[in-house]
């Protein structure tokens, strides 16, 4: 009779869920501590920018890949988010808007992501913190 | 002897067959929590049962053959990729997290879960090139935790009905 569980297994859980907490909690403190200067949200294909557009101007881009997929791009209210794409799963839709820096949204079919990059991040920091 | 083998043969079949449903049941499941990689895992059940009822080898060909047909049927190549350096990672983890006899299943699918999305998005940042995808990490283990809590706690029950199915080599 081995399924009772462990004190070992209460531990790992314990422990994991501590450090993965504290990275989350640690990384939104991160995010709003460097959204400051000016933020873009930077599109990229396979790894290469394909465009960045500043977060204070409502747009919206259709990115158009060579083998007819498509994900729309849209920025309002200093938010960015994917409106619409062709991928099976619709993840990059409903991971719904990003505003602060280094949020992404990852649409995997599509090899497409969508970054919030802050420009003069460290100068920025700097300011703030002095 | 020999009929322990066939007797093996003919449930690694069974299982591969039951893993590979698990996993067209889970296609179906509008499990979308806006987050890629974020997956219920059902089809580690079988996994791990495997793994116990059976051994490693026979875990690790089930957990193979499953991802392959997976990727051909239901998804795609593409995710066939994800799919594969997840389950790398989730097996060699609940492999020796087994082996070191310190865990309970619970412990070991645990492992498993996180071994799976942090697999995946590994994979994800070599193939998209793009490092920033690490920002899913702590959102990632914390649902591989919750996952592999739930998955280990019915593999468990799993486990305690089906380990006496006159399978043992003793």
């Amino acid at each position: 009779m081995k399924k009772n569980i462990k004190k070992s297994d209460i531990y790992l859980i314990l422990i994991i869920a501590i450090l993965a907490i504290g990275a989350f909690a640690f990384q939104k403190i991160y995010e709003n501590k460097t959204s400051v200067g000016k933020a873009y949200a930077v599109i990229r294909i396979n790894g290469d920018i394909y465009k960045k557009l500043p977060l204070d101007e409502d747009t919206e881009v259709k990115i158009e890949l060579k083998d007819g997929n498509y994900n729309i791009v849209k920025i309002k209210d200093k938010k960015a988010y994917i409106s619409e794409a062709s991928c099976p799963d619709k993840i990059c839709v409903h991971e719904g808007k990003i505003s602060k820096n280094h949020q992404v949204i990852t649409c995997l079919p599509n090899k497409v992501t969508v970054t919030i990059e802050n420009t003069d991040e460290k100068d920025a920091a700097d300011v703030v913190a002095s | 002897m020999n009929d322990y083998k066939t007797k093996k043969n003919a449930l690694i079949g069974m299982l591969i067959a039951l893993a590979f449903i698990f996993s067209y049941i889970e296609s179906l499941i509008p499990f979308n929590f806006g987050v890629p990689g974020i997956k219920l895992g059902l089809a580690n059940i079988v996994v791990l049962t495997a793994l116990y009822v059976l051994g490693v080898k026979e875990a690790f060909i089930l957990s193979i053959i499953r991802i392959i047909l997976t990727g051909l049927t239901f998804t795609s190549l593409a995710a066939m990729l994800y799919s594969l350096a997840g389950g790398l990672l989730s097996f060699l983890l609940m492999m020796i997290a087994k082996k070191t006899d310190k865990f309970s299943i619970m412990g070991v699918s645990v492992l498993g879960g996180i071994g799976h999305n942090t697999g995946q998005i590994i994979m994800a940042i070599l193939v998209l090139n793009t490092a920033g995808l690490i920002y899913y990490l702590p959102l990632l283990i914390i649902s591989g935790l919750v996952t592999g809590t739930i998955i280990g706690i019915i593999g468990g029950m799993v486990v305690e009905r089906v380990k006496n199915y006159g399978l043992n080599k003793e």
